[in-house]
C-alpha cells in the first residue's frame, strides 16, 4: 500500500497537529472554563484569549530561562505568583481600553493564572528532551487555544446575538441558550469531533489517491459490501 | 447556634448538588483528561482537595473580612487569595514531608494538583464576591470538594461506559464525554428550577 501523499501531508501539517485535533484543550481538556463559560462573544472571548497569552508567556519564558534554578516544591509558587503579577498588568491595561467587560466575566478572569495548561507545562517541562522543544509547544497550544477560543466566541455571538457584526442574521433569530455552560460544553465537543472528522477525511482521500486507480475501492464500498455487489 | 449549623448544612448540600462546581460552573475539569482512574485514587484526589477547600475557605473568610471595602479590592483579594494557597500548599508539603509517612507522602504528591486546581480559586473567590458567612463559607467549601469528587467519580464510570457504546470514530473520547458534560449540566440548569430564557 502506497502511503507516500499521506506521510508528506503528516510531515508538513505537524504544525496544523497542536493548532486542531492535537490541541490540548480538546484532547486533555485543558484551560476549559474559560471556554466553556466566558466565550458567550467574540469581545469577551477575544479578551481571554489575549488575556491567557499575556499572562502565560512571561512564565513560560521564565520557566525556558531560569526554570532549573527553582527548586521543585517552590515552582507552583514562583510562576503562579509570577502569573499573577501579569494578570494584575493586564487588568490594569483593560480597564483603560474595554472598562466594561471585568462586569461579565466576573471570577473567571482571576482564574487564568490557575489554569491546568501552564502548570502541567511547567511540571512536564524536562520530559520533551531538547531545551526548546518545550517553549515551542507550549507556544503552538497556546495558539490553538486562542483559535479555539475565537471560534467559540464568534458561534456563540451569533446564536446570542442574532447578528454578525451588527449585520442580522436569519432574520434576527436568536438562541439565548447559547449564553449558558451547557451549550460550551456541547459546541467545544462538536468543534472537537469536527476536527478530528476533518483529518480523517483528508487522510481517505489522499490515501485513495495514492492507490493505483485498479486497486482503489469503490465509494460506498462497505454498503456494496453488504448487498453482496463488491 | 441552630441557624448557623442550618445555614452550613443547606450551603454544602447547594454546593454537592445545584452549584456543582465541575457541572454547573465548568472549573476544575482539567482532571478529567485521560484514562478512567481507579474509583481510590480518584476519592484520595478527591479527599485532599475537599481538606484544600476547607481549610482555606475559613483562612480566606477572615482575610476578605480584614481587606473589607479597601481601595484596589480587585487587585489585593485575588493577590491575598493567593497568597493563603501558597502557604498553605508549603506547610502541607513540609509537614507532610517532615513526617514522612507513606500515605502522607502520597497526599503530598497530590498536594501541587489540588493547589493549582482552579476549582479552588474559583471558589474562594465566589464566596468572597457573595460575601459569605463563616459557616456559609466552610459549608460551601466541604460541599464544593464533596461535590467535586462525586462528579469526578461519575465522570469516570461515564467514561467507562462511553467507551462501550457505538460512538463515530471522531467523537470516541473527549468530544463525547464534552457532549456528556454538557447535558448533565442541563439537567442541573433545569432541576435546580433555572428556566431558558424566551
Amino acid at each position: 500500500m502506497k502511503l507516500d501523499r499521506c506521510k508528506a501531508y503528516t510531515r508538513r501539517t505537524g504544525w496544523l497537529r497542536n493548532l486542531t485535533w492535537k490541541n490540548p484543550v480538546v484532547t486533555s481538556a485543558l484551560s476549559l472554563p474559560f471556554l466553556v463559560v466566558s466565550t458567550y462573544s467574540l469581545n469577551s472571548a477575544a479578551f481571554i484569549a489575549a488575556s491567557m497569552v499575556l499572562v502565560s508567556l512571561p512564565v513560560l519564558l521564565l520557566r525556558r530561562l531560569i526554570g532549573r534554578r527553582i527548586p521543585a516544591p517552590f515552582s507552583p509558587v514562583f510562576y503562579g505568583a509570577v502569573a499573577f503579577a501579569a494578570l494584575m498588568a493586564v487588568r490594569w491595561a483593560g480597564e483603560w481600553l474595554m472598562p466594561t467587560v471585568f462586569s461579565s466575566m466576573g471570577i473567571y478572569f482571576y482564574l487564568i493564572p490557575m489554569n491546568s495548561f501552564l502548570y502541567l507545562t511547567i511540571d512536564h517541562w524536562e520530559e520533551a528532551g531538547s531545551p526548546g522543544r518545550p517553549l515551542r509547544f507550549a507556544l503552538w497550544h497556546l495558539a490553538g487555544f486562542v483559535l479555539i477560543c475565537l471560534l467559540m466566541g464568534l458561534v456563540r455571538g451569533v446564536l446570542v446575538g442574532g447578528a454578525f457584526f451588527q449585520e442580522e442574521l436569519f432574520g434576527g433569530l436568536s438562541f439565548s441558550g447559547a449564553y449558558y455552560p451547557f451549550f460550551g460544553f456541547v459546541l467545544l465537543g462538536m468543534i472537537a469531533g469536527a476536527m478530528r472528522w476533518l483529518h480523517r477525511v483528508v487522510l481517505v482521500v489522499l490515501l485513495r489517491r495514492d492507490q493505483p486507480k485498479e486497486e482503489r475501492r469503490p465509494l460506498l464500498w462497505r454498503r456494496r459490501m453488504k448487498r453482496g455487489e463488491w | 447556634m441552630w441557624q448557623t449549623l442550618l445555614n452550613f448544612f443547606f450551603y454544602s448540600i447547594a454546593a454537592i448538588a445545584a452549584e456543582n462546581v465541575l457541572f454547573a460552573r465548568a472549573l476544575g475539569l482539567s482532571y478529567l483528561g485521560g484514562q478512567p482512574r481507579r474509583i481510590a485514587d480518584t476519592l484520595l484526589f478527591g479527599g485532599v482537595f475537599t481538606g484544600m477547600t476547607v481549610l482555606s475557605s475559613g483562612i480566606t473568610w477572615a482575610v476578605s473580612n480584614m481587606l473589607g471595602s479597601r481601595p484596589y479590592l480587585n487587585y489585593l483579594r485575588p493577590t491575598a487569595f493567593f497568597a493563603v494557597i501558597c502557604l498553605i500548599y508549603l506547610a502541607c508539603y513540609f509537614v507532610f514531608g517532615k513526617l514522612g509517612r507513606p500515605r502522607l507522602l502520597e497526599i503530598r504528591r497530590l498536594l501541587g494538583t489540588a493547589c493549582s486546581n482552579c476549582a479552588l480559586f474559583g471558589t474562594l473567590m465566589l464566596m468572597a464576591v457573595q460575601r459569605f458567612s463563616l459557616a456559609q463559607s466552610l459549608g460551601y467549601g466541604l460541599g464544593t470538594g464533596i461535590g467535586f469528587t462525586a462528579a469526578l467519580c461519575l465522570v469516570d464510570e461515564a467514561k467507562h461506559q462511553l467507551k462501550r457504546c457505538a460512538v463515530p470514530s471522531s467523537f470516541r473520547g473527549m468530544p463525547v464525554l464534552f457532549l456528556y458534560l454538557g447535558l448533565v449540566s442541563l439537567a442541573i440548569y433545569g432541576l435546580t428550577g433555572h428556566p431558558l430564557p424566551q
